[in-house]
């Protein structure tokens, strides 16, 4: 509508918007500002003098580097699995009526909605029930619990939208089910699964409370973090880090973002 | 006059036999029967249509052909061999769908091009196919096009071409034209004419608009409520309906009850109040059985002097013809339709009584008696 594009906003309510983009983002820029300071006993404001070396540090640091690889290795396994999970879930409850379609679809969106620490202790005590010892394996499960979520609610919002007929020309014109899968419903799905995918990603990189019911003496990389702030040393190290885990998460989502709109488009006006 | 059922001689070879063909869904009290007992031999080279209104069954019926839906009882044969044991994509039949279903990751050309690529042809040979076909629905120049970049009638013709790329046994169109306006639905049912015609391919063409079905089909099949009602071409299904349903369905016709009396090569029967009319036997029809008989309002002659009096209640002028709305001695409405020729006013105004008659061949016997 035109008066809301040429319509001002007033004075105070621009402050405010403001303000409150500035309270969200300057802790966030402070982060950033502290990897660079000469101080690294405390954060001291404004930094009495700005370095490189952390960064040098950090790189040489090897507990930093197991940290991060096994945070890798479980949002890249999860996400895998939650992949595979989530797409074959979404695909059945969307293309088929079934008993208990509906309870399915709940109970897939649960494990998101439930607080972590639930998701946490429920995982906990099932593992020590069925005496399954922590390990990089029960990490990855309690990720791909959230990850599926994720996977799932980005598939199943493109195959509703993907028309049921488009599957039934492609068996019509020959095609038996892996070559539509291939040829007709992966190229249709596979902007949203990667969206999903990326989130998913981003998710587990960064998990804590999920993860410290789950893991063993493994370390991810969030979990290292919040040791290193019990304990001061080379401070500035963490704020390297967290600048690091703030670039990872960040560019997939972004990514995400601008796939998943252009999915949108595709069917529209193209404008 | 030619004689009834001349033109509907084909071809002796059947593209597909349906055999006594079920389809239920849900099972118990609950069941619902989309196809009830549907038995029909469809020609090889044929233009048929399954003609009815929603609901009666005949996308369902055309979905067991496509291998989309499995028919709970009956036989599909394609040139003689039982196809119900082979999905869709072993079956050497195509589909055009309602909504087209183009596939909106790929060109026009690749579109057209995909059923051949899923039969493995060699890559040069798919190449010049899609040309050919995109040729025939003169579409050429759109070959590089995104699905999404194309109009609905260009949608329509890339729809055809890739269903026809592979060149199907028999091709299934589920309502094709419906999405089209006006204009572009009539360039397309001449066009689809044309395409059967050049292509020798047997279509089964799925509408529910009767004008549709009497335009382009050789034979039509009307379908109500899961059954096949009648078959034939559209000059039997229009001038002898022989249900009451079907007569209904196509276009305006009047209803007369009437009670046999007289029956010899041509018979007589008297409607109540108004009096008797002549009509071509057709099937068992005894001396003093009330018998339903269906004209269609442009086979009504009106005149000063004809013998059924009537008086004229309405008056609608449409341009081509004028429809006069007419009341009988007996009470019952009647409609009557004649050409406009021009600079020629109508004789006549609301509430003159006037008479009407009918040539013997114009009234049909409807079997089923309104319950």
């Amino acid at each position: 509508m035109r008066s809301d594009r040429n319509g001002k906003a007033p004075l105070g309510l621009k402050i405010a918007a403001a303000g409150g983009l500035l309270f969200l983002h300057l802790p966030i820029l402070l982060i950033f500002v502290y990897a660079f300071t000469t101080e690294d006993k405390s954060y001291q404001w404004p930094p009495p003098g700005l370095t490189l070396k952390w960064l040098a540090v950090t790189w040489n640091r090897p507990d930093v580097w197991q940290a991060l690889g096994l945070s890798v290795r479980v949002a890249a396994i999860s996400t895998a699995l939650a992949l595979v999970l989530g797409t074959l879930c979404a695909a059945a409850v969307s293309r088929t009526k079934f008993f208990g379609r509906e309870t399915v679809s709940l109970l897939v969106i649960l494990p998101i909605a439930l607080p972590g620490i639930i998701t946490g202790i429920a995982l906990r005590s099932a593992f020590s029930l069925a005496d399954i010892p922590y390990s990089f394996w029960t990490i990855v499960l309690g990720h791909a619990t959230f990850c599926v979520v994720v996977v799932y609610n980005n598939a199943v919002a493109r195959f509703r939208r993907t028309s049921g007929s488009l599957i039934e020309a492609s068996m019509d014109l020959g095609a038996d089910g892996f070559q539509t899968f291939r040829h007709v419903v992966l190229p249709n799905i596979g902007t949203a699964l990667l969206a999903g995918g990326m989130l998913a990603f981003a998710l587990s990189f960064d998990e804590v409370i999920v993860t410290t019911f789950t893991a063993g003496q493994q370390t991810t990389l969030p979990i290292w973090m919040l040791e290193e702030l019990v304990r001061p040393r080379q401070r500035p190290v963490t704020n390297v880090v967290a600048m690091v885990v703030v670039l990872v998460t960040f560019l997939p989502i972004l990514a995400a973002y601008y796939l998943t709109r252009d999915g949108d488009r595709i069917a529209g006006s193209g404008k | 006059m030619p004689e009834p059922g001349a033109e509907a001689t084909r071809p002796s070879k059947n593209a597909i036999e349906l055999r006594n063909v079920g389809k239920s869904f849900g099972a118990g009290a609950n069941a619902f029967f989309a196809l009830k007992d549907v038995s029909a031999n469809i020609g090889e080279n044929e233009f048929f249509t399954l003609l009815g209104p929603s609901g009666c069954g005949k996308t369902t019926l055309l979905r067991c052909i496509a291998g989309f839906e499995e028919p709970t009882r009956g036989e599909i044969l394609l040139y003689d061999q039982d196809i119900a044991s082979l999905p869709p994509y072993r079956r050497p039949v195509n589909t055009v769908f309602q909504s087209y279903a183009l596939f909106p990751h790929m060109t026009v050309g690749e579109n057209v091009g995909f059923g051949l690529q899923m039969l493995n042809r060699p890559r040069d040979e798919i190449a010049s196919t899609v040309n050919e076909m995109l040729r025939l629905v003169q579409m050429e120049e759109l070959r590089d096009r995104r699905t999404s970049e194309i109009s609905g009638g260009q949608q329509q013709r890339v729809a055809l071409a890739r269903a026809l790329a592979p060149k199907p046994k028999v091709l299934l169109l589920d309502e094709p034209l419906s999405a089209l306006d006006l204009k572009l639905r009539k360039e397309m049912q001449v066009e689809l004419k044309r395409l059967q015609t050049e292509t020798g391919i047997t279509f089964i063409f799925v509408t529910h608009d009767q004008e549709e079905a009497l335009t382009m089909s050789d034979r039509v099949a009307v379908m109500n409520k899961g059954d096949i009602l009648q078959i034939g071409s559209p000059r039997e299904i229009y001038n002898q309906p022989k249900h009451r349903f079907v007569a209904d369905f196509i276009g305006d016709i009047n209803f007369l009850d009437a009670i046999v009396t007289e029956c010899g090569v041509t018979c007589q029967a008297e409607i109540v109040d108004v009096g008797m009319v002549e009509f071509l036997r057709e099937g068992e029809i005894a001396v003093g059985q009330h018998i339903t008989l269906a004209i269609r309002p442009e086979r009504i002659t009106l005149s000063a002097q004809a013998r059924h009096p009537c008086r004229i209640e309405n008056i609608v002028y449409h341009g081509t013809d004028t429809i006069y709305h007419l009341r009988l001695p007996n009470d019952d409405r009647m409609l009557a339709r004649s050409q406009n020729s021009e600079g020629h006013a109508p004789a006549w105004q609301t509430g003159d009584d006037i008479g009407w008659a009918a040539a013997p061949d114009a009234l049909a016997v409807i079997a089923d008696n309104p319950s």
